[in-house]
């Protein structure tokens, strides 16, 4: 047992009323998984993160990747730096 | 007649002299870009050929008016990628320094949003790889837009 920090930015903060929730974790875990674990906890965003590319620890990661305890997630919306 | 000046505000050129060290920023405050050229021409006298790219908040977009634009980042992940888009050019193109720059926070129509400075030997990698910084920086860095329009604050979402 462990728990993750999964941040938000831009419209999904807002929408959120957050910038971050914590989340337990029972072990290694999909992204599906945890995706699903941060909609129950927020069901405003259920549904709002399909767009977004996921970063595990700062970097991107795919669909694929396996979360651990400890691990910093990000959802993040489509760029528009620049 | 004598100049009058308060004895306790700073002379202006203390104020100037403030030199940026870090090629790779997110910052809240407006830079120089003459400053930041100097800078990148300081690093070598092999540089025959400066490129900028000068990126400013505009007043209207998508058939909007736009009165203001806030932009947030995701701290050390924008940073760190800002860090790989240099890295990754100093490899891919025959130059010899590049800075990139971008502020965050609220920013008022006419300032400066983003700023890259390529130095090389000869102009046409200096174009080349400033045009490419520029691309990666809107594909890959973790930074978003708000705008203030007519209908309200707006996300952006795309990057053209």
């Amino acid at each position: 047992m462990g728990t993750i920090k999964v941040c938000f930015f831009a419209h999904l903060k807002e929408r959120a009323g957050q910038q971050e929730v914590i989340l337990e974790i029972g072990g290694p875990s999909s992204v599906q998984q945890m995706r699903a674990g941060m909609e129950e906890a927020i069901p405003s965003l259920k549904g709002m993160t399909k767009r977004c590319r996921i970063a595990v620890n700062q970097e991107f990661v795919g669909e694929e990747a396996v979360i651990h305890a400890g691990d910093e997630i990000a959802f993040l919306p489509p760029f528009s730096g620049g | 007649m004598p100049e009058m000046r308060s004895p306790f505000s700073l002379p202006f050129p203390a104020v100037r002299m403030k030199i940026p060290t870090e090629r790779v920023r997110i910052q809240l405050e407006d830079f120089s870009v003459e400053q930041e050229i100097a800078e990148i021409k300081s690093v070598s006298k092999r540089i025959g050929g400066i490129v900028s790219f000068l990126g400013s908040a505009r007043d209207f977009s998508k058939e909007r008016e736009v009165s203001q634009i806030e932009f947030e980042h995701y701290p050390i992940m924008a940073e760190r990628t800002l860090a790989k888009i240099r890295e990754e050019a100093l490899n891919k193109f025959k130059i010899i320094d590049v800075t990139l720059i971008h502020r965050v926070g609220t920013i008022c129509i006419g300032e400066n949003i983003v700023l890259i400075i390529v130095g090389a030997a000869h102009r046409q990698d200096a174009f080349l790889a400033c045009a490419w910084c520029i691309d990666r920086l809107k594909e890959t860095v973790p930074i978003w837009k708000k705008e203030t329009t007519p209908e309200g604050k707006i996300w952006v979402e795309e990057h053209p």
